[in-house]
């Protein structure tokens, strides 16, 4: 039980305005514009080139002594925007206690895009190629953990709503106590993918963009990171941190409607204002300026302010109203924290910021703008609002430092396994089923794609490739057999490198044919949370949608942070897991590059379970299947300070693993577990990212049929370890 | 290449760039509509075809208001590519 507030002490912002937060600020107060044409790669034959590039910004120089071809271009922004936000907070570079979220979506693409463009399909050569290791989505966190040695780390991908989510993912760490502090943000690097998609979709204006303006024709890109430090009350005050301002409030879900449209009735982003407002424990009336989402496309302006009006209802009229974009540009998965962070220097300051390029506002769009330059106005609270592709919306609340405090403790939820459901080397297998993957297995011949998409309505499910297939059958069963409905629910999957043959074939036809030969549907579909996104409008999901990656230990990631959100209340229901089909690129070169030393071959696999209150009344046909207990995250390096109570029966326990380390070996002897069974998963369900998800299902299967009465799950990555028990459900 | 051969191929284009996975050449009717209600086909899937018709074709196809009539049908989209192939 917790109900300390959450204090923002620290923030960090790199833009096309500017390195630091406090320059960024400023040149937007004074109604500066950072657009150019992009020169960090060859734009001929682009419908535009004109873009908010950090210009001069060197990763060489960024990351210091550092090997460079380590680091993309987002981890370096990342870095800069981190190393600001620590230390305006007053922070050394390793404080304790720390949790790292970060919000990202094109990570290493710049930087892979000529390897890409060229790769065959397999090169043992290329097996040691330094540059695809900042590849992953989770390489920002990795790079960044090197220096900041975090106790928990987390990356959240959910298109452009990622740097919004790793913040509200602080609030699930903070409020359950987990860590007192959390440095989260977001981070995206312009590359050629994201340039030409956007413009194949007819997405971008060819002119400088103008949000909420009569004349607007489109999104102009950007490029930039940001971080905020978030802490618990108590941790500030007692190191006599100054506070910017307080995070009341946060919302997220999903309106599962389209890929790229935004549903028309405005319906969910207008609940999701509402829901921040509520936790916040405040009115309308007592919110004083949105920093919109703001892109400045017709459908997104139009809706937005839609949504603004509905949650706000008289209010409308009076609440000012900015978007950033048409200063810095829209920054994709930063784009969340950079515009939560220009709207915690709002609060502090006591200025608005201004919407760049809006000069005579569209009668869609009547709000209460502010155009021009920014101005100094009385703001006691502000909301940044975030939509991505795929439907997921997210809404952050921030209040000035004099706000009460308002009394309302959230209860820490426990978490119970109420479904669970798998696609691999035994078929599909639903429920307690699941607990086959106790026996060793070999991998069947048949693809698991064919088998996911004739579970799937084929009207329904066009273009969806086979990880997306994986997850919308693998994440259907799971519901199912929880007997719960989607609209009830959130979704979180992980993915290692989500789809490598896709994203070849679109940068390979842009390397080749130019960029008016790039496919725009396609484009969508490239996205690392295309997967979840797209899975979440053919379920009708609800609740927040989410991707995350740690190379090996992905599953584990997805379900780590379904757990976090869970029991801290964000979500009711979480369907998480993970799927990953069989990639030629990343069982021959990321795989090896990046994944640990494991020389087997490479299986494939989906598996999901749901997760719930333990505490939630069961509903016809629901059984719990489990409760989870301890969960821990540790650097492998720091295992040895981590404890775990003994099996209470170790002839009645069973520890499944993924991933093999002397370290673990150490643990589980000094817990007291080593006399339990050992399975060792990727014996059972495959040699892939997601196996962590099969040791969840089986400890599911076992335990509810009472085979056992605790599991230890054990999964991992060169770098992290995630250790969960999980008991008989009560 | 004549009217009919032309039509033929323009709908198995469909069927492939548009992963109809439900549906075959055969489902299309020359002059019913396209987009919106019947194949359940969107704005995204007009930016797929109008890339796949200007590679496989050669044409360009205009970005304005022109193209939603070009798209009508696939007797329009026929009629167009015959006609820009033709012209000066």
């Amino acid at each position: 039980m917790n109900d300390e507030r959450i204090a923002i002490t620290g923030v960090g912002i790199v833009s096309a305005l500017g390195v630091g937060a406090s320059r960024t600020f400023e040149r937007m107060v004074n109604g500066d514009r950072g657009f150019s044409e992009i020169s960090l790669f060859d734009t001929t034959g682009q419908r535009t080139a004109l873009a908010g590039e950090v210009r001069g910004f060197v990763v060489g120089e960024a990351v210091g002594g550092r090997d460079p071809s380590r680091w993309s271009r987002s981890d370096a922004l990342a870095l800069v925007a981190a190393r600001e936000a620590l230390s305006s907070a007053g922070l050394d570079e390793t404080p304790r206690s720390l949790g790292l979220a970060v919000g990202v979506t094109t990570g290493g693409m710049l930087e892979a895009e000529p390897w890409l463009a060229t790769l065959p399909e397999t090169r043992a050569a290329l097996r040691n190629e330094p540059r695809l290791v900042s590849y992953p989505l989770s390489s920002t966190v990795d790079r960044l953990a090197e220096l900041f040695h975090p106790a928990r780390t987390a990356t959240l991908c959910s298109a452009c709503s990622s740097g919004a989510n790793a913040i509200i993912h602080a609030a699930a760490w903070l409020g359950s106590g987990t860590v007192e502090r959390v440095l989260a943000g977001g981070t995206d690097a312009l590359c050629r993918l994201t340039v030409t998609g956007f413009n194949a979709l007819g997405a971008t204006d060819t002119a400088a963009c103008r949000p909420f303006d009569k004349t607007r024709a489109g999104l102009t890109l950007g490029e930039g990171a940001a971080f905020l430090v978030l802490e618990r009350e108590s941790a500030a005050r007692q190191r006599g941190a100054p506070v910017l301002a307080w995070f009341s409030g946060w919302a997220a879900g999903a309106e599962a409607h389209h890929i790229t449209h935004p549903e028309p009735s405005a319906r969910r982003p207008a609940e999701l204002l509402r829901e921040a407002m509520r936790r916040a424990k405040l009115e309308p009336r007592d919110v004083d300026y949105v920093n919109a989402h703001g892109t400045g496309t017709l459908p997104n302006d139009a809706v937005e302010t839609a949504a603004i009006v509905a949650a706000f209802g008289a209010d409308a009229a009076r609440v000012l109203v900015s978007s950033s974009k048409g200063q810095i540009g829209h920054t994709l998965g930063a784009a969340g924290a950079v515009e939560a962070a220009i709207t915690v220097l709002a609060l502090h300051r006591q200025i608005v910021p201004p919407t760049g390029g809006l000069v005579t506002p569209d009668e869609a769009c009547r709000l209460n703008h502010v155009a021009g330059r920014g101005r100094p106005e009385p703001l006691r609270a502000a909301v940044s609002s975030s939509f991505g592709f795929g439907g997921t919306g997210s809404v952050l609340l921030f209040e000035r430092t004099d706000a009460e405090p308002r009394a309302g403790a959230t209860p820490v939820v426990r978490v119970a396994v109420t479904g669970a459901a798998s696609v691999g080397v035994r078929g599909f297998l639903v429920g307690e089923d699941n607990a086959a993957y106790r026996e060793p297995a070999t991998q069947t011949v048949e693809p698991l794609e064919a088998r996911a998409k004739a579970l799937l309505d084929p009207a329904r499910s066009r273009r969806f490739d086979a990880q997306t297939s994986l997850v919308a059958a693998g994440a259907d069963a799971a519901l199912r057999s929880a007997a719960l409905g989607p609209e009830a629910a959130g979704l979180v999957a992980g993915t290692a490198f989500a789809n490598v043959e896709r994203t070849v074939a679109f940068v390979r036809t842009l390397a080749e044919k130019g960029p008016r030969r790039a496919p725009p549907a396609d484009f969508p579909h490239l996205v690392p949370s295309a997967a979840s996104g797209n899975a979440s409008i053919y379920l009708g999901i609800a609740g927040p949608v989410l991707t995350t990656s740690d190379r090996d230990a992905s599953a584990d990631a997805a379900l780590s942070i379904a757990c976090d959100w869970v029991a801290a209340g964000f979500a009711d229901a979480v369907v998480a897991g993970s799927a990953e089909p069989l990639d030629v690129y990343v069982r021959d070169v990321l795989g090896p590059v990046c994944g640990g030393a494991r020389g087997v071959a490479r299986g494939e696999g989906s598996s999901w379970v749901v997760l719930e209150s333990a505490a939630a009344p069961l509903r016809p046909g629901m059984k719990r299947l489990a409760e989870v207990r301890e969960r821990i995250q540790s650097s492998l390096a720091e295992l040895d300070r981590v404890a775990i109570d003994k099996p209470a029966r170790a002839e009645r326990a069973l520890v499944l693993c993924q991933w093999d380390a002397p370290q673990i070996d150490w643990f589980l002897a000094r817990s007291e577990w080593q006399s339990a069974s050992r399975l060792a998963m990727t014996e059972r369900a495959g040699a892939h990212d997601g196996v962590g998800g099969f040791a969840w299902v089986t400890a599911a299967g076992l335990l509810s049929s009472g085979k056992i009465d605790e599991a230890l799950i054990v999964g991992g990555n060169t770098e992290r370890v995630y250790v969960t028990r999980l008991v008989r459900a009560e | 290449m004549d009217r009919d051969t032309l039509k033929r191929e323009l709908k198995e284009l469909i069927v492939r760039e548009l992963d109809l996975r439900d549906r075959t050449e055969a489902d299309i009717v020359d002059d019913a509509p396209l987009f919106g209600e019947g194949l359940g086909l969107d704005s995204l899937d007009a930016l797929q075809l109008a890339v796949a018709v200007e590679e496989r074709f050669g044409i360009t196809i205009p970005e304005d208001e022109s193209a939603r009539a070009i798209f009508a049908s696939v007797s329009s989209l026929a009629d167009h590519i015959l006609g820009a192939r033709s012209g000066p």
